[in-house]
């Protein structure tokens, strides 16, 4: 027994170093049930089964063909006129043994049909090649069942991967990006006497170049506040300021503790409380709890008291410290004082937990402790995925969206087979077979194809829409094949999502992906996002911007003058008057939320720099610390692009190595990049002098990029000798 | 329903790409009968790698009308592959991953042929590289992806107009993943970017500083390291530390907890002694499965033609919902590797001294106190003294008898240049051709005037 569970967790490895062992432990609970076995299918499968996932289920009522044994592994000649749920399953057992493998021979569409409480003993179904009807029963069924779907599909050299489930809320998002909660805006009493312990002007050299940052920089924002009637540094000049001051205190220039100080300043500037997008989990109408709320909105709650009590504004704190230039002995304090001041901050938020789920009839303790510490740590990464039925996206479609989208040129392929995946399901209905499934009567098909696709633009309301023939051409011309590759690539993506969905780890797809194969400009489609996450963000914003309008307080913003004399206020009016396209409903468009964030640049931009693309590095600083050219809104702007995940590949900023995410600012001649966070802290990377005046380039996602970088990944060698292979970790 | 059954055959799905024609397709897709039985049965692919993306890339490829396979692997079976390794099981672990990996295919799949490597990859010779039509790359290191764009870049040539041979170009497609992410790559050496084009990709690596393992450790990390890196060499001299095996790990784990001790750090585990030690990347299944299956589409498009080709590199993050992009990079036109290099017509009397006189001449070299390398011998260098005079019989005798009497070849010269009125180091490619070398170099200029009539406009 000892011997199979060291076995076990040497053969998961590699995935526990991702998951852990709490992870494993979920996968091995779940019960997955897979409707289809053809490629798709079994591909999404073989990667759960070789996870451990705790029990597998598949559905198919087909027999083996002799096609089959051309695009799918897990079956061989042998199993040619065998029923295919039996094969698989055969195969798939073979990959690992401590998975439970079962099968029911029967259609899924009859089962979806006939017996719909069958699907509730599972955790999650995936749902693999599945025409338009059955998903939308099916999605019906699993809803009020509570039991989470992914939608799989290939067709061709096209795919299609979509998640669907109620609610889902991630405690343990494992962001890429996330910046440390060392406190050195609000530090606590705990730290700050332990700081007082500590001689900066100590006389040992050795002794001074190993005080941690964390001291340095509490406490010279401490002598700042004092000689500044309590403020921290605010404007760009007193922000430069404090980072000389800073600099004055070293003694020698191999200093890299205070090195470091400089480099994080930033960190005491940063403003205090929680993030806007916890703000708005914690406003959430799931955070009054009642006694049907789940475990995460019971500690939602208990987090908004906690912020608004015992926290003064602050989440619990997390209680770890990167790594850092120190002496032993003054790091490992500091990291008992995180640790001490986390664990304070805990025990508040236990019987916090407690009293609540007290209040709602429920067991005090039905919580666990594990439970209520990894929610404290990670308080400030918290996520809530909500996701509409497919009924809702069938019948309700964003007319503007998929407008946009068909217009757009780098969305047009994508939405153009979103639609004829639909227009393919409507033929399959009128004709019975799918567009040049056989290989006679290709022209009849194509003109069909092209008549039901535009009947369904039309249906959608999209009457002016067109698709390129080109795309028609190419559906019919797939003619409902399912290749392997094709196969193994949207299957991948749908395990990646079970993973996700199963674990409660990191954060599942919004909106519904479309694979294009052709030339993998694959897109996220009919993306979401909660109104709440915007409107609260567009709302201080939009306040903000009154306020320099309206001048004179008035409560009135004079428009004629405005319009007339001032582009800039013009674009922030415009910006003011500016709604979601869908008012009232219950979702924002990812294109409008884009649309937003492109006037906020314009009210930036415009005056000062009129059509120029380029202004220097502390000419944009300036702008945005000026409270009437920047309102002071640049830290909202960046929630809401980091909100948005705008990515540039996997394009690394060359300071804090971390991948970019929203804005990326680039160097024009040093070539270096940023992202938006160092590039707002003034950073530069250390080669460089951060005396000299940069010029950047700011780009967005799209095409204009230059040449993004990308991460290779797996780059490092086992071959090699080890000294010359090593990468930072801490 | 009134369908009439089809005979069916083993291609039913891939014929529809491979037999119809298409809009979006890539130039020079001619569909039908002969494409597919061609594909198997003249193209052949070598598999690089038979770990997490080449089990996958196996499976892929023999699903996709590939029937003449090539693996080569240097590696044997363990238990931590088997979370992904699809085609090992437990009683395989300790045999050569490349031959578990093909029997396993070619049980599955009927017809295709796999032939295993167990072997290094430079310890193949040239030619076996060459008899490739395409080679799909599964690896985890640098060193292994730079060696094979080596030598596939190493087949390519340029004519006198320096446009790639096409007869001549090897295709790649490379693949990579840590965790929910990875990258599928496109290498047409002379058309895309190859692997040494874009090596600033990588991200630098760092390392800790050997004074904070040796005074300063603060975590977990510092102590292994120190362990693993300082106290190993302490106590076992010459003895050379093998993560693979077990005993030196345990050592290792030992020593770094009874440091951690001394300085009251917390958090070592053996777990973690094995991630430091052997720099263990993550993986699972499904980030392998997705990135080979791009690989493979791309191998069967490249081949094909029956779509368009990835341009050419993409990228794919599934940690924070679910993110994939295509970016065009582009040819560093000067790379060392695979960039057409200065084509230098020589004489073959010419001594190699009055080669690096010339270099100094060269319009567009201007290149001085040359140092000349061919292949991985050195001809001359200027420095150090030691080996200044060790190579200083060289510059007397003939280039042409320096680099084994061949009509053509490449050589690399280092020095001092002038550009943009600045003296800076320089290492460049030459492309020389020595001038009536036994007819051959005469027919070779021939079939150049060809090609070179053929693009003057009329």
């Amino acid at each position: 027994m000892i011997w199979s569970l060291t076995m076990s967790k040497t053969k998961y490895d590699r995935q526990l170093r991702i998951w852990g062992e709490v992870g494993q432990a979920a996968l091995e609970e779940a019960s997955i049930c897979l409707l289809n076995c053809g490629p798709t299918g079994s591909e999404a499968l073989k990667n759960l089964v070789l996870g451990g996932v705790g029990s597998i289920t598949i559905v198919d009522g087909s027999k083996v063909e002799l096609g089959d044994l051309g695009n799918n592994f897990m079956v061989d000649e042998r199993s040619v006129g065998q029923s295919k749920a039996k094969s698989t399953c055969a195969f798939l057992q073979e990959l690992n043994d401590s998975v439970k493998a079962k099968f029911v021979e029967e259609s899924p569409d009859t089962l979806i049909m006939t017996s719909p409480s069958f699907f509730s003993q599972f955790t999650l179904v995936i749902a693999t090649q599945l025409v338009e009807d059955s998903m939308v029963k099916l999605d019906r069924i699993c809803r009020e069942a509570d039991v989470k779907v992914v939608f799989v599909r290939s067709y061709g050299l096209v795919g299609l991967v979509r998640v669907s489930v109620q609610e889902h809320t991630i405690i343990d998002s494992k962001p890429d990006h996330f910046l440390d909660d060392l406190r050195l805006n609000n530090p606590w009493p705990e730290l700050n006497s332990f700081v007082e312990t500590i001689d900066l002007n100590v006389s040992d050299h050795v002794a001074h170049k190993h005080i941690p940052y964390v001291v340095i920089l509490v406490k010279m924002a401490d002598e700042w506040t004092k000689s500044h009637s309590g403020n921290l540094p605010s404007t760009r000049e007193e922000k430069k300021e404090f980072k000389d001051f800073v600099k004055s205190k070293m003694i020698s220039m191999d200093e890299d503790n205070y090195k470091e100080a400089i480099e994080a300043a930033f960190k005491v500037f940063a403003p205090r409380g929680i993030s806007s997008e916890i703000q708005q989990i914690c406003n959430d109408s799931c955070a009054e709890p009642s006694s049907s709320s789940s475990d995460f909105w019971v500690m939602v709650a208990a987090l908004k008291e906690f912020v608004s009590n015992e926290g003064d504004g602050e989440a619990p704190l997390e209680g770890s410290i990167p790594d850092m230039t120190s002496s032993t002995e003054h790091y490992i304090n500091l990291q008992k004082i995180f640790l001490a001041k986390a664990e304070a901050d805990f025990l508040v938020m236990e019987k916090r937990v407690k009293n609540i789920l007290k209040r709602i009839d429920r067991d005090p303790s039905s919580i666990s402790k594990p439970t209520i510490k990894s929610f404290c740590k990670n308080a400030r990464k918290l996520k809530v995925c909500r996701y509409r039925t497919v009924e809702d996206e069938f019948s309700n479609p964003s007319v503007t969206e998929i407008q946009k989208c068909l217009a757009d040129e780098d969305y047009s392929g994508a939405m153009g087979f979103y639609v004829l995946l639909r227009a393919v399901d409507r033929f399959t209905a009128n004709y019975n077979k799918f567009p040049g499934q056989f290989d006679g009567g290709m022209d009849e098909d194509i003109s069909r194809l092209k008549t039901t696709a535009l009947s369904l633009l039309a249906d959608l309301g999209c009457n002016g829409s067109v698709l390129p023939d080109d795309l028609i051409n190419e559906m019919c011309r797939f003619g409902a094949s399912e290749l392997h590759v094709v196969a193994a690539f949207v299957g991948g993506i749908a395990s990646q999502e079970v993973i996700k969905l199963v674990t409660k780890q990191f954060v599942p797809m919004l909106g519904t992906y479309i694979f294009n194969g052709i030339d993998h400009k694959s897109q996220r489609l009919l993306v979401f996002l909660k109104p709440e996450a915007f409107q609260g963000a567009i709302k201080a914003i939009n306040e903000r911007i009154l306020s320099v309008l309206d001048d004179s307080g008035s409560g009135r913003v004079d428009m004629g003058m405005h319009v007339l004399n001032d582009k800039r206020k013009r674009v922030a009016f415009e910006a003011l008057m500016w709604k979601p396209v869908k008012e009232g409903s219950s979702q924002i468009t990812k294109t409008d939320a884009e649309k937003y964030i492109k006037l906020l640049r314009a009210i930036y931009m415009l005056e000062a720099h009129g059509e120029e693309e380029e202004i220097t590095f502390n000419q944009f600083l300036d702008m945005l610390d000026d409270p009437d050219w920047g309102f002071g809104i640049m830290s909202t702007v960046l929630r809401l692009e980091s909100n948005d995940r705008n990515r540039h590949g996997s394009q690394v900023c060359s300071v804090c190595r971390y991948p970019i995410i929203g804005s990326w600012f680039k160097e024009v001649k040093a070539r270096f990049s940023l992202c938006s966070q160092c590039y707002s802290e003034g950073k530069v990377p250390p080669p460089f002098k951060q005396e000299e005046d940069y010029r950047f380039r700011e780009h967005g996602s799209e095409a204009e990029a230059m040449k993004p970088k990308c991460v290779c990944f797996s780059v490092q060698s086992h071959k090699k000798p080890i000294a010359t292979r090593k990468k930072q970790r801490n | 329903m009134v369908l009439m059954d089809a005979p069916q055959s083993k291609s039913r799905d891939l014929d529809k790409l491979l037999l119809r024609s298409g809009n979006l397709v890539g130039p020079g897709f001619f569909p039908g009968t002969d494409l597919r039985d061609d594909i198997r049965e003249y193209v052949r692919v070598l598999v690089v790698g038979a770990g997490g993306l080449g089990c996958e890339l196996l499976k892929d490829l023999a699903l996709s009308g590939f029937r003449n396979l090539d693996v080569i692997d240097m590696d044997r079976i363990e238990v931590t592959n088997l979370n992904r390794q699809f085609l090992f099981r437990l009683e395989d672990v300790g045999k050569p991953k490349a031959e578990v990996a093909a029997k396993r295919v070619m049980e599955r799949v009927s017809g295709v042929e796999i032939k295993p490597h167990f072997s290094r990859i430079e310890d193949k010779k040239l030619d076996f590289y060459n008899d490739f039509n395409i080679i799909a790359l599964g690896l985890d290191s640098i060193e292994a992806r730079r060696y094979i764009n080596g030598v596939a870049c190493g087949f390519l040539e340029y004519d006198e107009d320096d446009n790639p041979r096409s007869e001549t170009i090897k295709p790649m497609v490379d693949g990579g993943t840590e965790g929910f992410k990875g990258h599928a790559r496109v290498i047409v050496p002379g058309v895309t970017p190859c692997f040494e084009c874009t090596i600033w990709l990588f991200p630098p690596q760092v390392k800790f500083p050997l004074c904070t393992l040796a005074e300063t450790p603060r975590n977990a990390a510092h102590c292994i390291e120190y362990a693993h890196l300082i106290k190993w060499h302490e106590v076992h001299g010459g003895k050379s530390f093998d993560p693979d095996e077990q005993e030196h790990m345990k050592w290792v784990y030992d020593e770094a907890i009874k440091r951690a001790e001394l300085f009251g750090i917390p958090g070592v585990t053996y777990s973690l002694t094995q991630g430091v030690v052997k720099n263990i990347i993550p993986a699972i299944a499904s980030t392998n499965a997705i990135i080979s299956a791009a690989c493979a589409l791309e191998t069967l498009k490249i081949v094909s033609g029956c779509s368009k080709t990835l341009a050419n590199y993409l990228t794919y993050n599934g940690g924070e919902g679910l993110h994939t992009k295509v970016t065009e990079f582009e040819r560093d036109k000067e790379c060392l590797v695979c960039g057409p290099g200065i084509l230098i017509e020589l004489d073959t009397s010419i001594t190699l001294q009055k080669f690096i006189d010339m270099l100094e001449e060269h319009p567009k070299l201007l290149l001085s106190n040359a140092s000349v390398k061919h292949g991985k011998d050195s001809l001359y260098m200027q420095a150090p003294p030691v080996l200044e005079e060790m190579h200083r019989t060289n510059l007397s005798k003939p280039l042409y008898d320096l680099m084994g009497r061949v009509e053509k070849d490449t050589v690399h010269v280092f020095g001092t240049a002038l550009k943009n009125e600045e003296k800076q180091s320089s290492l460049t490619k030459l492309r020389v051709v020595f001038k009536e070398v036994d007819g051959v170099a005469d027919m070779d200029t021939a079939i150049l005037r060809v090609n070179s009539k053929r693009k003057t406009p009329l």
